[in-house]
């Protein structure tokens, strides 16, 4: 594909935008690009475009792409606190899309967008690197492999940072909330 | 099992299974709870039913793992999401120990806390998306590439087996004109699609083919194609030959036209069309020089036929289609103009003297390729082919 792209196959580019636009946005957005998102995403891919030459062959398409998305990210928001981040995330999750289903109790939905609000701003408690790794490897659902390539580290560093984010966002959250799913048994 | 069980874990694997049944037990940690507590002797609950079934699908492997590691079964056999049990494994088997101690026997195992953190993060992630935003996302990136003119990006040499430097300048170089013929297409492309809002075309595939560029176009096919006849201004074919700088072939299955017209092309180069009336309606010959870049764009909405017409390859695009003609400015630069009309059945095939040939108008595949086939091959003496009288270029 990507040698396609090289030979100069617009569309196969083309291709590729479209099968990575999903992960791209959901990446600004959990970086916090907030109404920036869809322009970040625009500039990476058009980055990538032309750092494309600078891909290594063999190597996975996705977390370069994503580092390209995590930097313009960074430069997009560079400026503004990152409070506004924090905000811009909130906003995209209060947006009256249905990201949680209509059939959904309302009180059990209130619910889950309350833990969702504290988890972003747990989230935003940590600092850049525990707050990257659990963005990748989460947010993004990248595997071990993927997100240690997307930040670059040794794959022992993501475990290990991983864990210790995840100890300190539990220390940071509320008193869990039961999910929905389980609050209802027995 | 696994190597859990150590003296000095017991108690820890224990508690770690009271907390369990307290915390998660009744939602989904069937699995771990029971590993844990087989192997602290707690057969109670390992004798519940259903305990058993769920460790074999949640996958011993990593439950067991985490479990060492963490000296919490609980904690790492919690996934009682199957399709989990990975990932369970993975923070699990360093999660565990901080959690305990951070938590000793609170509100459920380390690395079972983990997993369920780790899934409301990830449906925190679930939540950003936007659905159907791909194809907007395609076409504003290709919109960007075309507006800023980016240049095709090209492998850098890397490592011991990098390129000679003129070997990469050349590829540069080539690539880099395909890149420009491909952006000034979609400059065009893109205002077409413009054009035609309640349908987003979504163009998957192209091609160039002598000089015509295919295009797949999913738009519903237009109607009313009429092929157009050749004018007012008709030549004889001699004149036309003149005027074009080369000699239009005649396929002896039409015989002789009926009207000959030469139109200027960009680029001081000429189009030849010869038309035949036939029962009220035109068949229509187009001919020019292959090189001539990009004449046409056909805008398809299926893909052409490859037919063999024996010297060669040939296209047959069965369905009436869309076909832009570009007419670029002369200096081959930025300037252009085209104009889109509809066009029926067509077949399309290049010669032997690198003409490009565009026969429009007749509906039968195989009369097309009779037609073509009976295109006279090309030689330098003049009305030496097959009957058809043919003009001496100048």
């Amino acid at each position: 594909m990507i040698a396609r792209v090289r030979a100069g196959e617009a569309e196969a580019y083309a291709e590729l935008v479209r099968a990575f636009t999903g992960v791209a946005l959901r990446a600004a957005a959990a970086l916090g690009a907030g109404p920036d998102t869809e322009d970040v995403v625009q500039q990476s891919f058009f980055k990538a475009y032309c750092a494309l030459g600078r891909f290594r062959d063999g190597s996975s398409f996705k977390p370069w792409l994503l580092s390209i998305v995590a930097n313009e990210t960074r430069n997009t928001v560079r400026s503004a606190a990152r409070h506004r981040s924090a905000v811009g995330r909130e906003a995209a999750l209060t947006e009256p899309e249905p990201l949680i289903p209509a059939s959904a109790d309302p009180a059990v939905a209130a619910m889950e967008r309350e833990r969702r609000a504290a988890l972003l701003a747990a989230l935003d408690h940590l600092g850049e690197d525990h707050r990257r790794v659990v963005t990748y490897r989460y947010l993004l659902e990248l595997d071990e492999a993927e997100t240690a390539e997307a930040l670059g580290w040794p794959r022992g560093t993501v475990k290990s940072r991983l864990n210790r984010a995840l100890r300190k966002l539990e220390r940071l959250l509320p008193e869990e909330g039961r999910l929905p799913e389980g609050g209802g048994g027995r | 099992m696994s190597g859990i069980g150590d003296e000095d874990e017991r108690g820890e694997v224990g508690r770690a299974g009271r907390a369990g049944r307290a915390g998660r037990a009744e939602d989904s940690g069937h699995a771990e709870g029971a590993l844990g507590a087989e192997d602290s002797g707690q057969p109670a609950r390992a004798g519940r039913p259903g305990d058993d079934g769920r460790a074999e699908d949640a996958g011993h492997a990593e439950g067991a793992l985490g479990a060492k590691d963490s000296g919490q079964p609980t904690g790492a056999g919690q996934p009682g999401d199957d399709g989990r049990a990975g990932d369970m494994g993975d923070t699990g088997d360093r999660g565990g120990p901080a959690g305990g101690v951070g938590n000793p026997g609170g509100r459920g195992g380390g690395a079972g806390r983990d997993e369920r953190l780790a899934e409301e993060l990830r449906a925190l992630g679930r939540a950003l998306d936007r659905p159907g935003r791909g194809e907007t996302m395609v076409e504003r990136v290709l919109a960007q590439i075309v507006a800023e003119g980016g240049a095709a990006p090209v492998a850098e040499p890397a490592g011991p087996g990098e390129r000679t430097r003129r070997a990469l300048r050349r590829v540069r170089h080539g690539l880099r004109a395909r890149w420009r013929a491909l952006v000034a297409s979609l400059c065009g492309l893109l205002t077409v699609l413009a054009l035609t809002p309640p349908v987003r075309a979504a163009v998957f595939e192209w091609f160039d083919f002598g000089g015509v560029e295919v295009r797949y176009d999913p738009s519903p096919a237009p109607s009313g194609a009429r092929t157009p006849g050749c004018g007012e201004h008709q030549v004889s074919l001699a004149r036309a030959a003149r005027e074009a700088g080369f000699r239009p072939v005649v396929p002896t299955a039409l015989g002789e036209p009926d009207a000959v017209a030469v139109t200027r092309e960009p680029s001081g180069r000429f189009l030849v069309t010869l038309c035949w009336r036939e029962g009220g309606r035109t068949v229509r010959l187009d001919e020019f020089p292959a090189p001539l870049d990009p004449g046409y764009t056909k805008l398809v909405p299926g893909m052409p036929e490859r037919l063999d017409l024996g010297g060669g390859t040939a296209l047959w695009f069965a369905r009436p289609h869309r076909l832009e003609l570009w007419m670029r400015d002369a200096s081959g630069g930025d300037s252009w103009k085209r104009t889109v009309r509809p066009a029926g059945p067509t077949l399309l095939w290049t010669d032997e003297q690198e003409l490009t040939l565009r026969l429009e108008g007749v509906g039968s595949k195989a009369r097309a390729t009779t037609i073509a086939k009976s295109v006279p091959a090309p030689t330098p003496v003049p009305g030496s082919s097959a009957g058809v009288e043919r003009p001496s270029a100048d």
